[in-house]
């Protein structure tokens, strides 16, 4: 059941990239290019971050100000804080879209669950940081929010009181709030980059960046939309005024509109149970070798002998799953006599896909359940039939 | 253009049974139900298909081997450009191909006997329309003798030009 569903949506997914193709050249399908884009809005928000963060007063009574001074006063700063909210909306969409898109058409088998997990913190990381972003404006929308996180972390059992003393720096909203919030709102966005160094680490020549089209299309757009839907705060938060309900972007908030229909444990328990499943999903229907033929050939084998040390499959191999050594013996082929270096596989890495296969032109490589002699055995067959 | 149509359907009756072999990944074209027994293409017997774990994963030394083993064509399929599950592995088949084709030319085989496809999971009419297309273009090289005529030969051939 629950496997026919992938399997459906697997196939809504590749009929879109099908549609697509048919009007966009697929090199320039933006489909292949989710994490591209994530990348592209990240170092977006990164520069336009840097840039208020030189006018941004970390203080309750200055917070709310000096947003209103960077809007009405820096030059360009009206754009720049209007890049930085959408580049945030399309930072969250482009990250739905690639872990959708991996997700249903598979790409977390074998090694590559390292991508995955490391996503799955990736993905944590950039909601924590887009939602201590909605403080920094320090309006009555983040008074309403702070109000509903307080709720939710005193219901916690036992660390509930002293989580809320944590984050405000005291019994209440004081000096040292706001710049707590900084702290989190910063730091975390800082250790997204840590966490891409673990996201690539595996992944030869990852694609970081969409083409230029994109790119283009995606920065135009954000400032396009900043300067046609300026972004506004509301009225300055005031200890006096009364949270009320306002309306929520759903992208970053959507666990506070959970806490409409459930208790506040709950939303906190829902988070949790999500990301675990969102961990769990690489090794969740992991099919029988017997049932996967030609997609589970065996790691690959370097047939020692053969080996010239020539690099091919290392720069090949597209998981880092080939390294090279210094060789302890000379190889026996004549080609292979004379080599300073020797392939390795590292077993754990290989997803078996056989691209190493196809770089080696010296015969040392192979898959052990689809040898190069079992394929010509079969073209041969094929040709003589 | 008619005329050249009648004469390649004359020489397909002479020659019916050209021999491809082809080469498909596994997370390509979905060609479950497709085969026949021994690994044909049902619509199109006279290809021979193969599955093989990724497109990269064909050494062009393979596709050189049909050809002189007796196959009229061969044909390495991957996914479309760029949604490789490996990322790159249509790419590098695809440089491959085309090193390889200079390789046949200064050979004189007719490089236009190999191509690379690219199709995805659920496009197999596309595919199959590639696979005829590449057929009726293989019949056209092919002379009745039943080899097919080398790249110097095609030079002169009016089809060629474009
Ligand atoms: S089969 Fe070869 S290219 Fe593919 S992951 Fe394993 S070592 Fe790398
Ligand atoms: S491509 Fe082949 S010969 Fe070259 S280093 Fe790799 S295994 Fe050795």
């Amino acid at each position: 059941m629950y496997k026919r569903i992938l399997k459906n949506l697997q196939r809504a997914t590749l009929q879109v990239d099908v549609l697509l193709n048919r009007v966009l050249p697929s090199d320039w399908n933006p489909l292949y290019y989710t994490g591209g884009l994530s990348n592209l809005f990240l170092t977006i928000l990164i520069l336009s971050g840097i840039f208020l963060f030189f006018y941004y007063v970390p203080d309750p009574n200055e917070a709310h100000r000096s947003i209103t001074f960077i809007t009405e006063r820096v030059p360009y700063g009206r754009i720049i804080r209007g890049v930085h909210r959408y580049a945030a909306d399309g930072f969250m969409v482009a990250i739905f879209l690639h872990l959708f898109r991996n997700w249903f058409t598979e790409r977390y088998l074998f090694s590559r669950d390292i991508p995955w997990i490391s996503g799955m913190f990736l993905l944590g990381f950039a909601g924590f940081v887009g939602i201590t972003g909605y403080f920094m404006a320090w309006d009555d929308r983040a008074q309403a929010l702070l109000a509903m996180t307080l709720h939710m972390l005193r219901s916690i059992p036992l660390v509930g009181p002293w989580l809320n003393e944590l984050l405000l720096g005291g019994g209440g909203v004081g000096e040292r709030t706001l710049v707590r919030f900084l702290f989190l709102h910063v730091v975390p966005a800082v250790t997204l980059y840590l966490l891409l160094w673990w996201h690539y680490i595996r992944i030869r020549h990852p694609k970081i960046w969409p083409p230029a089209v994109w790119v283009l299309f995606s920065l135009g757009l954000v400032f396009l939309l900043s300067s046609l839907v300026p972004v506004v705060s509301g009225v300055p938060a005031s200890p006096t005024a009364q949270p009320q309900v306002i309306p929520l972007d759903f992208l970053y908030m959507w666990p506070y509109w959970l806490l409409k229909y459930v208790g506040p444990i709950w939303a906190i328990v829902l988070g949790f149970v999500l990301f675990s499943y969102g961990m769990y999903i690489p090794y969740q229907l992991r099919e029988k070798p017997e049932v996967m033929g030609v997609r589970h050939a065996g790691v690959a084998q370097v047939i020692e002998p053969n080996c010239t040390g020539c690099e091919l499959c290392y720069y090949d191999c597209p998981y880092n799953a080939i390294i090279m050594v210094p060789s302890p013996r000379p190889g026996q082929t004549k080609a292979a006599q004379n080599r300073k270096l020797l392939a390795v596989v590292i077993e754990s890495r290989c997803v078996e896909c056989g691209i190493c296969i196809g770089a080696c032109p010296f015969q040392a490589l192979e898959l052990p359940r689809l040898m190069e002699n079992q394929v010509l055995e079969r073209v041969l067959a094929a040709c003589r039939s | 253009m008619s005329e050249l149509e009648h004469s390649s359907s004359l020489q397909s009756q002479e020659k019916p049974t050209l021999k491809v072999v082809g080469f498909v990944c596994d997370w390509s074209v979905d060609l479950k139900g497709a085969l026949t027994e021994d690994g044909r293409l049902r619509e199109v017997p006279n290809v021979y298909v193969m599955m093989i774990p990724c497109s990269g994963f064909i050494r062009p030394s393979w596709l050189e081997f049909a050809l002189k083993n007796g196959a009229d064509g061969v044909f390495v399929c991957g996914c479309p450009y760029g949604d490789c599950l490996n990322r790159e592995g249509n790419f590098l088949i695809r440089n491959r191909i085309q090193q390889m084709r200079r390789r046949l030319q200064r050979q004189r085989i007719d490089p236009e006997r190999v191509t690379m496809l690219a199709y995805g999971l659920h496009d197999r009419e596309g595919f199959l329309l590639a696979i005829k297309a590449f057929l009726e273009d293989l019949r056209r090289r092919v002379v009745p003798g039943g080899q097919a005529v080398t790249r110097a030969a095609q030079q002169s051939s009016p089809n060629e030009i474009s």
